[in-house]
């Protein structure tokens, strides 16, 4: 086997086809850098932000929920606004159960009571700031 | 030279020039003997080559063997499937000439490992048997051998001797040279003038002067040795991404602790399947001592 070769290709590369896909049932195992490159190693502050802020799957749902996490709600308007937001969701989501749309609601609202959730955010984010003095190399 | 000439040179365009790196893309791979240091190093080049292949050259006893034109398999993620290629001319085109260059028996095994995973189509099929892979966006020089993947064996020597005439590069060469990504690989880098002993050596002082140009060069330089600290500071100095491995070997997964500065904050540990890279390299090859250190030792002796 010649393994210093450099030679020409006879036929010109072509690119025009379709690249292969691999079929999705079967199991390939992964590659090197399909394992570094989706390895789910984050952050320290992005896995505490990921439990502080949790996310749905419903990308409509999530979107309100998360402005419901870090806005201020108001104790006096809570029962009200949690009411409205399930009734027009039911409306919107017919097939998923009451239930379900009253605990994701009930658990945003109950994140961004008063604007807890604002504060820890800039708690973590001020912490995760300061040097740690006890290091060698000031935190860095 | 009057103003008027240098302004007709300075438009002249030779070459297809990529954009400049950012950063220089050196990694240190450091690891106990037998802890899967090669391995790593290999597996750097060998995904590349898989992503981009263009060509596979089917074995039939000639070193200019038979090109056919390949392309990658990719997951709908746009990883590449290692080991697995799509030949257009299907397969039992590429099954008839591993029949009559290499037999039956191994052209049925390699049938075999293509029906266990059972695919509908023809064209999807693992890399035939002693067939060299070819991707024209990617070039590798290496300081040991690799086996079924085209690449330039190059010794220290090579090295020195091709710094000045722009051969040593991850740039193109000729006009429409398709090259993309450009790798070193230095193996057993306590050996190649990397010394901390003997940082004031001639070749010491060339490797570290080329240290500083692996950016301008476009090279992804991998130094693998058993203990970083082996290196002189002007090597360790250009690190951009440090790994140190450590091998399972019931397993057969090799633990990469990798610390990338350039991409990612935190180091990672990633679990790499090694199995699937064995058949790129000869874990025992051998790197030959220069004969200057052998005189000399022997001289010492008696």
């Amino acid at each position: 086997m010649a393994d210093d070769e450099y030679l020409d290709i006879d036929e010109e590369p072509d690119r025009s086809e379709e690249v292969g896909t691999a079929p999705t049932a079967i199991n390939f195992g992964q590659s090197a850098a399909e394992t570094e490159g989706t390895s789910p190693n984050d952050s320290d502050l992005q896995t505490t932000y990921k439990a502080l802020l949790p996310k749905l799957k419903q990308a409509d749902i999530n979107e309100l929920m998360q402005l419901f996490m870090v806005s201020r709600i108001f104790p006096d308007t809570y029962l009200n606004k949690k009411f409205l937001t399930v009734m027009s969701l039911k409306r919107r989501h017919p097939e998923i159960p009451i239930m379900d749309l009253e605990n994701y609601v009930d658990s945003a609202m109950s994140i961004g009571y008063m604007g807890k959730a604002r504060l820890e955010i800039v708690v973590v984010q001020g912490r995760a700031g300061q040097p740690d003095e006890n290091s060698d190399n000031g935190g860095y | 030279m009057t103003i008027t000439e240098g302004y007709e040179q300075a438009l002249e365009v030779v070459v297809r020039k990529p954009p400049p790196l950012h950063y220089a893309p050196v990694t240190i791979v450091e690891g106990e003997q037998k802890s899967g240091k090669t391995c790593f190093c290999v597996t750097r080049v060998v995904d590349p080559t898989f992503k981009y292949l263009t060509a596979i050259k089917l074995y039939n006893g000639t070193p200019e063997g038979i090109l056919i034109k390949a392309q990658p398999v990719l997951k709908p993620n746009g990883y590449s499937v290692v080991n697995w290629c799509k030949v257009l001319k299907g397969f039992d085109y590429v099954y008839n000439i591993i029949k009559e260059y290499q037999g039956q028996a191994v052209a049925d095994k390699w049938k075999r490992s293509r029906d266990t995973v059972r695919i509908e189509d023809k064209t999807i099929m693992p890399v035939p048997p002693r067939s060299i892979i070819i991707a024209d966006a990617v070039r590798i020089f290496a300081n040991f051998h690799l086996k079924g993947i085209r690449y330039r064996y190059v010794t220290e020597k090579d090295i020195i001797t091709h710094l000045n005439d722009g051969t040593i590069t991850g740039l193109p060469l000729v006009k429409d040279d398709p090259v993309e990504i450009a790798f070193l690989i230095i193996d057993e880098a306590y050996m190649a003038g990397t010394d901390r002993r003997r940082s004031l050596d001639g070749m010491s002082v060339v490797m570290s002067h080329l240290g500083n140009q692996f950016a301008k060069r476009h090279l992804n330089v991998m130094f693998a040795l058993p203990n970083a600290n082996y290196l002189g500071f002007r090597i360790t100095d250009l690190e951009a991404e440090h790994v140190v491995c450590e091998y399972d070997e019931i397993r057969e997964i090799i633990t990469a602790r990798i610390q990338a500065r350039k991409k990612y904050k935190t180091p990672r540990s990633v679990p790499i399947q090694a199995r699937q890279y064995f058949k790129y390299y000869d874990p025992d090859e051998l790197k030959q001592m220069s004969n200057k250190d052998l005189v000399s030792a022997i001289s010492a002796v008696s």
